[in-house]
């Protein structure tokens, strides 16, 4: 692809070599590139995103750089009943501890992914009104 | 074929064949294992800590949670006695103490827990203390002040040295006496709870020689590298299982320690708390108002969260429910509470649908008395006297008081416990025709070309009230018009509509002082010939009955858009 970016995770010197398709759904950070051939400059250090929540970040982007731009939201119907079919690939993807999906939320908002934002904050609450409010209280 | 065919009816697994090489990586591992000091196999752990689903947590978390119990700490704490096995503070080990601490006599003193919060802390914790304080000025710092930033939780850790000190103290005295057999100590002893036995005097040598060697360095052995590799990529989840396992009985009490406390700190997270507000409404949006007001229960922080009223505005959306920010009542005293709006909005659902209104229903009649009817018997339970002539209005006050306006000019209010009259309102000087209420205040039409606002709690005509040229206006009463009498009023939000003849009058009553908007609405009213009969108002739309053309109409009450809509044209209920 024509812009490669250089990035890295604030906690390791780890570069990851990103491509035009994948950087295109970074939809916050996709301007500061714009058409400059970005393979020779300094790596871009994210502040807000671990290099091990990058990779999956990355893994997430790979495979669903073929999916349609999704339609925003209608605000007057229920959230839960417009995005309802996970995939079970995402569904394996997200069967991580909770650690790392706090910081998979806090990657894609802040990267601006809206699939992978929407996906998460779902899994979250699923996790949330999976349970009644004693276990809440008990896992958290 | 024949080959597979063997297989199939031997029900060998295909995983099975080519299983060979993996029970040679783990026997290599074997040998690894025995070279890398505590440091090392901690690495190791974290990392593969990284690459582990969440089967594979559970599984770590449920073996290992012997290890977080104090007798573990104790034992293992003598074979181990440079360690540092300080027992960690979860949300759970906090809440289990407090439990215990209420029963509690005896006041022994007890090993302080650490509060981690992150993993970062756990590692810091378990390396040894020299290479603590290393790790801490180079790179953990760095790390958790960029982490107290961002997530603004708070943090305590009590310094490793003192206590590891006083615990190491402790424990010499104990261990150390030599007038006890040697087959009575502690320490020579076979350890339970699944660990395996491994002797003193070698692992203090070992980890004292590879301390030497690993000082300065926080890089993995090539080989744990490797294994990390096998794990993530040759590796099937039962090979994956089958490793663990393996490697938990080789490793020491350190590290299973070690484990279990990184596993608790990583095990939940308070998203709701932790995560930006912004971040945590958007969750919280994915939940349905029956969920959301669960989870506003679990604890004071998610209340606070839950209770926000932007999120209750989104889900009034969701539902379609007509809520005007315009709101002039309410909007002089308190911002609109969505939440109430919605809860209100979904009972008159719920009530309309099962039908669990409030079974009684009061008439009133010619005959001078009201009769209260139970809706579900479908009988007669009470019938009060006291009016002189007809009623022709009534109004619910509360469960047990009933208003009544009749023709005899009186307003009473009766109390349906002792089904007795317990105001009269004097005021009006012709029949009552119709009354209307929201909250405490009555508004009445009357014969006498009036309207009148009352306020219940203290029965008295409401004052504070100034008039108009167009009407005559006193103190408390509307002198609508000066010639008809006003057959029906209609009372919502702070607007006052009333019909008079052939117009209809549209007042604006602001919380402290009374004035009334335009009465440009008469002029579209005005082509109908006819008294309107009867009519509501609704947030700012008013609906309008008329009794002979059998059509009904809807006004737009906000006084900057006064046009006329037309609704239906049906048949109409009396």
């Amino acid at each position: 692809m024509a812009t490669i970016a250089q990035l890295k995770g604030w906690d390791s010197e780890e570069v990851f070599n990103v491509d035009g398709e994948i950087l295109n759904q970074f939809s916050s950070i996709k301007e500061l590139f714009g058409n400059a051939d970005a393979s020779n400059s300094e790596p871009l250090s994210l502040p807000n995103v671990s290099a091990a929540t990058f990779q999956k970040v990355i893994e997430w982007c790979k495979h669903h750089k073929d999916d349609p731009s999704l339609p925003p939201l209608k605000c007057n119907k229920a959230i839960s009943e417009q995005i309802k079919d996970v995939s079970d690939w995402d569904r394996e993807f997200l069967h991580v501890d909770q650690k790392t999906l706090c910081e998979l939320i806090l990657a894609a908002g802040y990267l601006g992914i809206d699939g992978l934002f929407r996906l998460t904050c779902k899994t979250v609450a699923d996790m949330i009104s999976g349970t009644t409010s004693d276990e809440n209280n008990f896992q958290h | 074929m024949a080959e597979l065919a063997q297989h199939v009816r031997w029900g060998m697994h295909k995983e099975e064949i080519g299983a060979v090489p993996f029970d040679k990586q783990l026997d290599k591992l074997h040998l690894w294992m025995e070279t890398w000091n505590h440091v090392q196999r901690c690495e190791l752990i974290e990392k593969l800590l990284l690459h582990m689903n969440y089967d594979q947590y559970r599984f770590l978390w449920t073996v290992l949670q012997p290890s977080l119990h104090r007798d573990f700490m104790y034992s293992a704490q003598i074979v181990h006695p440079k360690a540092n096995f300080q027992p960690l503070s979860t949300h759970i080990s906090r809440k289990l103490k407090e439990n215990a601490g209420r029963n509690r006599r005896n006041n022994f003193h007890r090993v302080k827990s650490a509060y981690c919060e992150f993993p970062e802390e756990v590692l810091q914790k378990n390396a040894l203390p020299e290479l603590s304080r290393i790790r801490h000025l180079s790179f953990n710092s760095q790390i958790k002040r960029k982490r107290r930033a961002h997530f603004s939780a708070k943090t305590h850790l009590p310094h490793i040295d003192s206590t590891k000190s006083k615990t190491s103290i402790l424990f010499d005295s104990t261990a150390e006496p030599e007038d006890i057999p040697s087959s009575l100590r502690i320490t020579d002893q076979p350890i339970r709870r699944h660990i395996q036995q491994e002797k003193l005097a070698k692992t203090e040598v070992e980890t004292e020689m590879s301390l030497s060697i690993f000082k300065g360095l926080q890089l993995l052995p090539p080989n744990a590298i490797q294994v990390v590799d096998w794990y993530n990529n040759d590796w099937s989840d039962t090979q994956r299982n089958e490793f663990l396992k393996k490697l938990l009985l080789k490793l020491d009490e350190r590290q299973h320690f070690f484990i279990s406390n990184l596993l608790s700190v990583k095990q939940y997270k308070d998203f709701i708390t932790l995560l930006p507000l912004h971040i945590s409404l958007k969750i919280l949006s994915y939940l349905t108002p029956n969920q959301l007001v669960k989870a506003s229960r679990v604890c004071r922080s998610w209340r606070k969260t839950c209770e926000r009223n932007e999120l209750w505005k989104s889900k009034c959306k969701e539902l379609n429910m007509n809520v005007s920010d315009y709101h002039p009542t309410a909007s002089a005293i308190s911002k609109v509470n969505y939440k109430k709006l919605l809860k209100n909005y979904l009972n008159t659902l719920e009530n309309w649908e099962t039908g669990r209104t409030n079974p009684r229903l009061a008439s009133g009649s010619m005959d001078k008395s009201i009769k209260i009817w139970d809706l579900r018997s479908a009988q007669c339970t009470m019938t009060l006297k006291g009016h002189s002539k007809g009623i022709w209005s009534l109004n619910f006050y509360t469960s047990t008081l009933l208003i009544s306006g009749s023709y005899d000019t009186t307003i009473r209010i009766w109390n349906l416990q002792t089904g007795k009259c317990m105001k009269t309102l004097l005021g009006h000087d012709g029949a009552v025709w119709s009354m209307t209420r929201a909250d405490n205040t009555l508004v009445t039409g009357s014969q006498d070309r009036t309207v009148k606002i009352w306020d219940i709690r203290r029965c008295v005509l409401d004052k504070n009230l100034t008039g108009h040229q167009a009407a005559v206006c006193t103190i408390n009463v509307i002198y609508v018009n000066q010639t008809m009498a006003v057959m029906t009023v209609g009372f919502n939000q702070g607007y006052l509509a009333c019909s008079y003849g052939e117009f209809l009058a549209l007042y604006k009553i602001a919380a402290s002082n009374f004035d009334f908007c335009n009465n440009s609405l008469e002029k579209p009213i005005a082509a109908y010939k006819e008294c309107a009969f009867k009519l509501s108002i609704q947030s700012d739309v008013a609906f309008v009955a008329y009794p002979i053309l059998a059509e009904m109409c809807a006004l737009k009450a906000n006084p900057r858009i006064d046009s006329e809509i037309k609704l239906s044209t049906g048949a109409l209920f009396a």
